[in-house]
């Protein structure tokens, strides 16, 4: 009986002849071992194998536990004890998982935060994942210490999943973040007090809280130039403005010079008009001289000669008189023609300057517009100082935690094979992202709500391929914000910030600042989306478009005129929307263009306003202009009076030597003539003579022919 | 290694399945194919000793292998680029590639993936010839070696002694041969 009790279990009861094929002989490999086991056995009646304990030695016994053990060993394709183990570790992790994890969570967390402040935690539905990265609750809430039935906050659903497989990389990929709908200071139903042993008293913090920056100084100041504009304008003072203006103007010194060159000519002219004249009356005394002689007393040829001798040296002398003179008239026009090019060019610069005036004088609503741009200036520059501020925070600490991965080698790398490495599209991850940041406060019911969404943060966005994007929400029953900014600090990014701000419905009032406008106070609901777009060495430009709705003024009663213009301008207009484009750099607003409804209209009336003060001013400032220049025009007037005169004389002096001309031509055509009819006359009493002698001769010879008695006769 | 060895022959002798001397010798080449370092390699191993398989034949081959692997290099570095470069699975590589953790695996070196593809396709002929060598050497080498005067006098030597010595340690658990 001992015996059988030591004998391997496989082989203490009767075994089936299918059974010991199944289960011995099939897991038996050595055929010695097999034929070791057969001999040993013995078939009982009923065919099954029984082990003979009688053939059993201590040897035996001991070869067939061996092989007991071995056909245990060759059973089945798993190693037992190893999968029991994994299956233990499975099982253990499982368990873990479902029905301790969360639970220790809970605890753990509550019995933390109680210990830190003092008070009931309540931790709602933890949920931890190891193998996702993720840990989530529906809902923390801690109780106030001081004030038992009320919490110090309330945290709605909030979660928090990282990326586990990207973390054996060494890079950081946080895929969610959240927690929503906070609450401060709500009430409990139940009394939030920890047992008195563990009560300890808390000690407040202090809080710093920030002063504003006060804007008023630098905003009276532009109020100030334009109520100093207004006055300019309305004053009555064309000859101040004028005068202001002086430096400007092109007109008064051109009329100087002009007149100079005016004075310089006549001086000239009426020295050598004076020569001409000079010239021209001793010819005029000869010629009187050569004819006082009476023609007709010329009764010879030789004094007809000398007359006409005399006559043409005279008449070469007016030649000459006249040649001088005309020489003297084409300098004296080329000179003159010069002079009233100038006297032209006074007019246009005349005519500019009055334009100049004009245009100053009508430049108030250009200027009105840049007082609102110095106005707002200070103001803009104020309210963006923040967000640069911030904006050159999340600049710096990008590049802080922006970093290059490095791949090391592997350790257990099998040196001497090398292989060949083929390149897939690898998605590359930043080693630090944010995917998904929501932190949300208030609750629907209530409709206040505060979010904050920060998608793809990370300080490698080349890597990642895509831009911050932060999303700043309120939306409360009054009215609500919505901001939506993209930090794109990738090398090919045109911008690194662009913003789109969005307010509604937000309460606007004023009621200090506008004195100078005669404004009392100003009131509105506005709805404001600004768009801005930051370059990456902090410039860049933006739009707003404001709109707003029940626009209420009051003024005050003692209104200067750009308070009167104000109340007649203003008075009518309910809603309006504002359109202003602005460029900033180095944090400072550069440029700033403000269009809008109220805008045109505003500038209409305005414009109207101005240019009816602009006309007023222009026909003051022009008489002004003209009693200003009027001693020097009449100056001009007379000297260009005079010298026409000069030019008259010489007209003159010519006439006068043309004349003399004409009558030595005249005197030598009736000397010509009388010496003519001299000749004819002196031939004529030859011809006489001559007959008279040939008759006398005739007679003679006839008288002789008869006397000597010739027969011809 | 002469404990390696030791197993090996413990192993070839003992009583246990021919399948597990010969998985184990498939495995182990197919451990030796595969370049070590990887991900691949560890699973296969950490794998491999789940199973009932020879964990002595398994070490044997791989390291007696792992010497002389290198000449079918040129072989298997092939072999896995014209794997690597099929442009119908290179989908399934590139999602692989951009799964986390498998690219610890190195798939994309043509050895891993050579040695893995040839280690697999070579895995059931190995199996099966290791097999029916076992059972051969068990029915027709066994009992001759054992009792030849080569063994005898080999026994003799210092360093055989200790190798005997191992293989009785082994056999200790399987007892299939007593020496």
């Amino acid at each position: 009986m001992n015996s059988k009790k030591r004998i391997p279990k496989p082989f203490r009861k009767p075994i089936s002849p299918k059974k010991f094929n199944h289960r011995i002989v099939r897991r038996i490999h050595v055929q010695s071992e097999l034929d070791f086991l057969n001999s040993k056995l013995t078939q009982d009646g009923q065919g099954n194998y029984v082990i003979d304990t009688e053939k059993l030695g201590k040897d035996d016994l001991k070869r067939l536990t061996r092989l007991s053990k071995a056909i245990k060993k060759n059973k089945g394709l798993l190693v037992g004890w190893k999968a029991a183990i994994l299956l233990v570790i499975l099982a253990g992790t499982l368990g873990f998982n479902y029905l301790l994890k969360n639970r220790l969570i809970k605890t753990g967390v509550e019995s933390y935060l109680q210990g830190i402040f003092r008070a009931q935690v309540e931790l709602e539905s933890p949920d931890l994942s190891l193998l996702a990265g993720t840990l989530s609750f529906e809902h923390l809430s801690i109780a106030d210490a001081d004030q038992p039935m009320q919490n110090l906050i309330e945290i709605g659903r909030s979660t928090l999943s990282i990326d586990v497989g990207r973390l054996l990389s060494k890079k950081l990929i946080i895929n969610e973040a959240s927690s929503r709908e906070i609450q401060f200071e709500t009430s409990r139903s139940t009394s939030g007090e920890l047992p008195a042993s563990e009560r300890r008293d808390t000690e407040e913090g202090q809080s710093n809280t920030a002063k504003e920056e006060n804007l008023s100084g630098t905003t009276d100041g532009a109020i100030a130039q334009a109520g100093a504009l207004g006055l300019e304008i309305g004053r009555d003072s064309a000859e101040n403005i004028i005068r202001s203006y002086q430096d400007s103007l092109q007109s008064p010194d051109l009329i100087e010079e002009v007149n100079a060159r005016y004075r310089e000519s006549r001086q000239k002219w009426e020295e050598r008009i004076e020569t001409v004249q000079r010239q021209v009356d001793s010819v005029e005394t000869r010629t009187d001289q050569v004819l006082t002689t009476d023609v007709s007393s010329i009764d010879s040829i030789g004094k007809a000669e000398d007359y006409l001798t005399k006559l043409k040296n005279l008449k070469s002398i007016a030649e000459s008189a006249g040649e001088t003179a005309e020489a003297a008239y084409s300098a004296y026009q080329e000179d003159t023609r010069s002079l009233r090019e100038s006297r032209s060019s006074i007019e246009e610069a005349l005519k500019k300057d009055i334009d100049f005036l004009e245009s100053a004088v009508g430049s108030f609503a250009t200027d009105t517009l840049q007082v609102v741009a110095a106005t707002a200036r200070p103001i803009l520059r104020t309210k963006f100082k923040t967000l640069i501020e911030y904006s050159e925070r999340i600049g710096r600490t990008f590049s802080q935690i922006k970093s290059t991965s490095s791949q090391k080698q592997s350790k257990f790398a099998d040196r001497g094979r090398r292989g060949t490495t083929v390149r897939f599209p690898m998605k590359n991850f930043p080693a630090f992202l944010l995917k998904n940041f929501e932190l949300s406060s208030g609750t629907t019911a209530t409709g206040d709500v505060q979010a904050l969404k920060i998608h793809d943060l990370t300080g490698d966005q080349d890597t990642l391929g895509r831009p911050t994007s932060v999303e700043l929400s309120s939306d409360t029953v009054g009215g609500g914000m919505n901001t939506q900014l993209i930090i794109d600090a990738r090398e090919q990014s045109d911008s690194l910030l662009t913003g789109d701000i969005t307010l509604n419905r937000v309460p606007l009032s004023l009621s200090e600042g506008l004195s100078t406008l005669s404004i009392n106070s100003f009131a509105a609901d506005s709805h404001n989306r600004i768009e801005i777009n930051v370059q990456p060495d902090l410039s860049g430009q933006g739009k707003a478009f404001i709109e707003l709705s029940k626009l209420e003024f009051t003024f005050s009663e003692d209104a200067h005129v750009i308070g009167e213009a104000l109340r007649n301008i203003l008075s009518g207009i309910e809603t309006t929307t504002f359109e202003a484009a602005f460029n900033f750099s180095d944090g400072q607003l550069n440029s700033l263009q403000v269009t809008s409804e109220l805008d045109q209209v505003l500038s209409q009336r305005i414009a109207n306003y101005a240019q009816e003060q602009a006309r007023v001013a222009a026909a003051k400032m022009e008489t002004a202009m003209y009693d200003y220049l009027e001693e020097e025009l009449a100056i001009n007037s007379m000297l260009s009076e005079e010298l026409s005169q000069e030019g008259r004389r010489i007209v003159e002096g010519i006439k006068t030597a043309e004349n003399l001309e004409q009558l030595i031509e005249t005197e030598q055509e009736q000397i010509k003539n009388r010496q003519a009819k001299i000749k004819q006359r002196l031939r004529d009493e030859v011809d006489t003579q001559a007959d008279t002698l040939k008759d006398e001769a005739g007679e003679a010879v006839k008288e002789l022919g008869e006397n000597l008695n010739f027969p011809s006769f | 290694m002469i404990t390696l060895v030791a197993r090996f022959i413990a192993a070839l002798n003992a009583n246990s399945r021919p399948g597990e001397v010969a998985a184990g010798f498939a495995c182990g080449i197919l451990l030796a194919l595969i370049p070590f370092g990887n991900l691949l390699w560890f699973m296969l191993f950490a794998g491999f000793f789940l199973l009932k398989l020879n964990a002595g034949t398994l070490l044997f081959t791989a390291v007696l292998f792992k010497l002389f692997i290198g000449v079918l290099d040129p072989l298997v570095d092939s072999f896995g680029l014209s794997i690597l470069t099929q442009p119908s699975l290179t989908p399934y590589f590139t999602t692989a590639m951009n799964t986390p953790v498998l690219p610890l695996m190195e798939f994309n070196n043509s050895l891993v993936t050579g040695g893995l593809a040839l280690g697999l396709l070579l895995w059931l002929p190995l199996f099966h010839g290791g097999r029916v060598a076992v059972k051969f050497y068990r029915k027709g080498i066994r009992d001759k070696l054992a009792s030849s005067k080569i063994v005898k006098t080999f026994e003799k030597v210092p360093w055989i002694r200790k190798l005997t010595t191992a293989i009785r340690k082994s056999t200790a658990i399987y007892q299939g041969w007593s020496l």
